[in-house]
């Protein structure tokens, strides 16, 4: 049987700076209904700026607008994010992740991607119908 | 952002306020960065009003340590919330920075 989500909404972001700052005032305000820890609310906070920054910065070379998606459920034990994309196809899991590098001298867009699979439980992207689509979750306990 | 100054023993403590995330994290980098221009060797980053930082953050202050590291000076943090230090610690960037609970401790080892 498919888990119930006790809450969850949507968000659609457009690729603009003024635009992520508005969606993640949006999605703090829902985990604070959501009753959830500063410690959870500061991950997914983390998350969601670093994944729409690389999103806006990387996949959209064509300086036309487009619309970033956000899904949002909670359920019991967990939150779970879906980003949606139609820009150029970009696997942040291919991001190279060489442990004898020292953090200094990682490239622009690592640290970020790094510290969202740090802060996060599970972290999937897959490519589907011309879409990027990045799936992120963390546990509530 | 919003950040007050202050100087204790020669030690120049900057105090930003809120988030240093990647619409502040620029800034914050060009106000502390015309300071060591100026001459600040030894800078404390006072936490303790921060709520938040993200990676635009954290790479300001790898650029600043680098700065810091070209004119023979030190940066070191205080004051960390419990959400921030936690990311900090889990990421392995603790290592790369001196950082210390209070502000006291901090003046003490510079």
């Amino acid at each position: 049987m498919k888990e119930q989500a006790t809450g969850g909404f949507e968000i659609i972001v457009k690729n603009s700076s003024e635009e992520i700052s508005k969606a993640i005032y949006q999605f703090i305000k829902f985990c604070n209904m959501q009753n959830l820890s500063l410690s959870v609310i500061y991950k997914l906070r983390l998350a969601m700026e670093e994944i729409l920054v690389n999103t806006i910065s990387y996949s959209f070379q064509d300086g036309n607008s487009h619309d970033i998606q956000i899904k949002i459920n909670s359920y019991v034990d967990k939150v779970v994010l879906e980003f949606l994309d139609d820009g150029v196809e970009f696997n942040p899991l291919t991001v190279p992740e060489p442990k004898d590098i020292p953090l200094e001298d990682r490239k622009p867009g690592g640290i970020g991607i790094y510290l969202v699979k740090t802060v996060m439980d599970t972290f999937e992207y897959k490519r589907t119908n011309g879409k990027n689509i990045l799936t992120i979750s963390k546990k509530l306990t | 952002m919003e950040m007050s100054q202050r100087e204790v023993n020669g030690i120049l403590i900057l105090s930003p306020k809120g988030n240093l995330d990647f619409n502040h994290a620029t800034g914050f980098q060009e106000t502390a960065s015309s300071l060591i221009e100026k001459g600040a060797k030894k800078i404390l980053i006072d936490f303790s009003e921060l709520s938040f930082i993200s990676s635009a953050g954290l790479r300001v202050l790898i650029v600043l340590t680098k700065l810091l590291q070209q004119k023979k000076g030190t940066l070191a943090l205080s004051s960390m919330n419990e959400q921030i230090a936690e990311v900090f610690s889990i990421s392995g960037f603790h290592k790369l920075f001196s950082i210390y609970s209070t502000e006291e401790e901090a003046l003490k080892n510079f």
